[in-house]
């Protein structure tokens, strides 16, 4: 490995491990949910986070917001919440003369790193109005495009959708989310730390070890890693595998899915490999680190059939299913 | 070597060690499941005994097919990202040979591509091959041995029915039972015992005979045909037997009359020749002190002993005229010299007749293999045709068939003084001295029917009747014999009545041979009446044909 590659894999997992680190200082218990949160903010990709309240899903976030040394803004999702609320809207002002004019107000949506706590409770308009702003990083208010400032990356926090008031979001919002990161409660001994940690009188504090410039040049570096064939095959044919009646369909896709992933899910999965064969110390991407990030990259992009949702079917169950019958290429 | 040219090298050596591997193991696989195959087959021949030509056959059909798919199974190579593949998951190297085997074929301007194959370079540099494809004996490689060494040690289980294939023994394609050789092995035994020069010829020709049947040279029915005719050769021989018997009991009646002979007729009537003979020497040693009323009756008897003599007789009948004519001319000395004559022609008489009967006794055992040879072959063609074959009725030893063939003549021909009768030799010597019961009694020592007399049936030792019928049962008629009433006439010089009608009885016998009478068939009906079988569409015209010449009761009356 040639010294000027070998210093970039080493700074790049220097800088990972350190925003780790920090973000584990306050998040007990959540390790791998913490790498992901960071691989799909080096990912140029924005995070859904599902569990119940109390988790410390926000307080994740904004651990994140603290460490990486962003701008950061909090949206708390409610039913009322208009899109205006998140992009922003145009105000009428005086200047000194007395004249008015409309000049526009920025929204919670201009920040680095956005908190959308509890995205399910808005409505679908509402819950719409991230669509732009996620995929083109710019916001349209009336005729006027705004452009949002890299790195940007939403983080997203949602109730499971049994829970009282909550909205399905849409699919085409949820495909723009990089992955879908499922919150469980925290361990017995996890928990211990929590407490510990949380009913002393000074709280931990973490660093800014992290800032904008960095991540630009990490995401850089992600892009570089080369990928061969092979690979990127299967990672194809495992996105291809969750498209009921294809040649890669698994048999219960075929049963409870009614639309597969798209190709974001492939790319999904080939970046957060890329990241994964970084931090393991590689400069090529390995079919293990396609399947490590299969889940969390397609398990939101499978939109479920009548069946599959009456039989209440976990799309990880799907995927696991595809990840078993699809061949590793030669 | 550049970092490149490493990666292929190493692949090439993998792919070579994992070829030759895998070559080994499916030779072993396919090895060790085709040989279940011979196995399995082996198995079956100890049961069913297959040919020579089937196991050929079949075991060149397997051999062929598993060589086949070896070499099907040995062709081609394997791509190297398949090897790369292979050694990236024995190795857990996460696909870097596999995908720097890939960059290396898809070549990209990238410092990250070079950094990977640079990388991936010197980690195969640590990679031992015998660490990761080790040259092992397959499993499989076991259990074909064992196979291999079951399939050599079932062919030298010692087993009757077994034949070792791997030297290259097969069963034959006919195969004598037990019974059937065991009679073999005793006719070939007799034969030897009869040390005749021609028997010994006999002997090979039966050998020949058996062995290319079963080589399947020969057919069964053709193997039949041939050991029939050696049979009859066998039973018949050189001699007439059953005519000589007879000649001597009836020579042995007359000489019995004889005082001085009645310790030599004796012995002759029961068969004894060799002690016949040590009698006649005894009468040789003691001719001195004979008186001459008994010289006279002696030179009497031995004359009429010696008139028409049977065939096979001829020169103890001229012993025995030279001898009278001594002893009536009153020539000791020719005397002694006829008696120590006659006593060695009864030697020599004994010696022929144990060579003969060791010869039929043969000739019986090959009969018995015959008629187990018949029996099987009428199952064949039962079994194949579904016609149902009725096995013949030839007897399987010579007694019972001597029996029959006795019990046959009894019942045909009454009228016929060698009358058939169950009796041992030297019986129907004893029983002649009764005289007029010629009807009941046999007179014919060993029992046997006209056609037995003709040396195509029950021999005088109580041999089989070859020529036994072998179609349905015996025909019987129901004859009753009457008794004759014999004109008794008063001899000269006052003779007993009692042996004037001995003497009668004696005279009214034919003193020729019934074979050297002249008769007035035409050949052809000669060859009919000397047929082994009567033919089935004659069956039951001959019945019929006796059953209208039967007497009728009135007509007895």
């Amino acid at each position: 490995m040639s010294a000027a590659i070998e210093q970039q894999v080493e700074g790049f997992q220097k800088l990972f491990t350190r925003v780790k680190q920090e973000v584990a200082k306050v998040i007990v218990g959540y390790d791998d949910i913490i790498e992901c949160v960071i691989m799909s903010l080096l990912a140029n990709g924005h995070v859904l986070l599902e569990g119940v309240p109390g988790l410390g899903k926000t307080r994740l976030v904004s651990t994140l917001a603290d460490v990486v040394h962003l701008k950061f803004s909090r949206i708390q999702f409610t039913p009322d919440l208009m899109p205006a609320d998140i992009t922003g809207t145009n105000i009428v002002q005086e200047n000194a003369e007395g004249e008015k004019f409309l000049q526009f107000q920025q929204g919670p949506i201009f920040a680095n790193v956005v908190l959308a706590d509890e995205i399910n409770r808005a409505t679908p308009k509402t819950q719409s109005a991230l669509l732009e702003a996620m995929e083109e990083k710019t916001v349209s208010v009336g005729k006027v495009t705004y452009k949002l400032d890299p790195p940007f990356f939403v983080l997203a926090t949602q109730n499971p959708l049994e829970m009282e008031g909550t909205y399905p979001l849409p699919e085409a919002q949820l495909d723009r989310f990089f992955m879908k990161l499922k919150v469980d409660y925290p361990t017995l001994a996890s928990l211990h730390t929590i407490l510990n940690r949380t009913t002393r009188a000074q709280e931990p504090q973490v660093d800014r070890v992290l800032d904008g410039p960095q991540i630009l040049e990490m995401r850089k570096t992600v892009k570089a890693v080369p990928i061969a064939r092979p690979v990127q095959e299967y990672a194809i044919r495992i996105m291809m595998g969750t498209h009921p009646n294809t040649e890669f369909a698994h048999a219960l896709t075929n049963k409870f899915v009614r639309h597969g992933a798209s190709p974001r899910g492939s790319q999904a999965m080939i970046v957060g490999a890329k990241i994964r064969a970084l931090l393991n110390n590689r400069v090529y991407v390995s079919t293990d680190d396609i399947r490590s990030c299969a889940l969390g990259a397609l398990r939101h992009r499978i939109i479920l059939s009548f069946e599959g949702e009456a039989e209440r079917v976990d799309p990880d169950t799907i995927l696991k299913g595809i990840l078993e019958s699809i061949p590793e290429p030669s | 070597m550049s970092d490149r040219e490493l990666i292929i090298h190493f692949l090439e050596k993998a792919e070579k060690r994992l070829r030759s591997n895998k070559r080994f193991n499916d030779i072993a696989v396919t090895l060790a499941v085709a040989l279940v195959f011979p196995v399995v087959f082996k198995l079956l021949d100890l049961y069913f005994l297959f040919r020579g030509r089937t196991v050929v056959t079949v075991l060149g059909l397997w051999a062929t097919a598993t060589i086949v798919w070896i070499a099907l199974k040995l062709r081609g190579k394997s791509p190297l990202n398949q090897v790369a593949g292979n050694i990236d998951s024995k190795a857990r190297l996460n696909d870097q040979l596999k995908t720097a085997y890939w960059f290396i074929r898809n070549p990209r301007e990238s410092q990250w591509v070079d950094a990977q194959i640079q990388h991936t370079a010197s980690a195969t540099g640590k990679l031992r091959l015998d660490m990761l494809f080790p040259r092992r004996f397959p499993r499989a490689s076991y259990l074909a041995a064992g196979l291999l060494g079951l399939m050599v040690l079932l062919n030298f289980i010692p087993v009757s029915l077994n034949y070792n294939w791997l030297a290259g023994h097969a069963a034959p394609p006919f195969r004598l039972t037990d019974t059937e050789r065991k009679s073999l092995q005793n006719a070939l035994k007799l034969l030897e015992q009869a040390k005749a020069a021609e028997n010994a010829a006999l002997a090979e020709q039966i050998q020949n005979v058996i062995e290319e049947l079963e080589q399947g040279t020969i057919s069964e029915e053709e193997a039949i045909k041939q050991l029939e005719a050696l049979q009859q050769e066998l039973e018949e021989g050189e001699l007439d037997a059953e005519n000589m018997n007879n000649g001597l009991a009836q020579m042995a009646a007359i000489l019995r009359q004889s005082k001085a002979l009645q310790a030599a007729a004796q012995q002759m009537g029961k068969g004894a020749l060799g002690e016949a003979s040590s009698q006649m020497q005894v009468l040789n040693a003691r001719l001195e002190s004979v008186s001459p009323a008994d010289l006279q009756e002696m030179a009497e008897k031995l004359q009429l002993a010696s008139e028409r003599p049977r065939s096979g007789l001829q020169d103890l009948a001229r012993a025995f005229e030279t001898t009278s004519s001594a002893l009536l001319r009153g020539d000791r000395a020719a005397g002694h010299s006829g008696l120590d004559r006659i006593a060695r022609e009864l030697q020599s008489l004994a010696a022929q007749l144990a060579d003969q009967e060791l010869r039929s006794q043969a000739g019986d055992e090959i009969g018995d293999l015959v008629e187990s040879l018949q029996d099987s072959d009428a199952q064949d063609t039962a079994g194949e045709s579904g016609k149902s074959g009725k096995p013949n009725n030839q007897s399987k030893s010579g007694q019972p068939a001597a029996g029959e063939a006795g019990e046959t003549a009894e019942q045909q021909s009454g009228e016929a003084p060698e009358q058939a009768a169950e009796g041992e030799v030297g019986q129907g010597g004893e029983q002649t001295g009764e005289g007029g019961e010629g009807g009941e009694a046999g007179q014919n020592p060993g029992g046997a029917s006209d056609e037995a007399a003709d040396g195509k049936g029950g021999n005088s030792f109580g041999g089989s009747t070859k020529s036994a019928p072998l179609e349905g049962d015996v025909t019987t008629l129901d004859v009753v014999l009457q008794k004759e009433a014999l004109k008794i006439e008063a001899g000269e010089g006052g003779q007993e009545p009692a042996q004037e009608v001995e003497a009668a009885g004696e005279r009214e016998r034919s003193k020729l041979d019934y074979r050297n009478a002249p008769s007035n068939l035409t050949p052809a009906q000669k060859d009919l009446l000397n047929q082994d079988r009567i033919p089935w569409e004659s069956r039951q015209l001959i019945k019929n044909y006796f059953q209208a010449v039967k007497p009728t009761t009135t007509q007895t009356k």
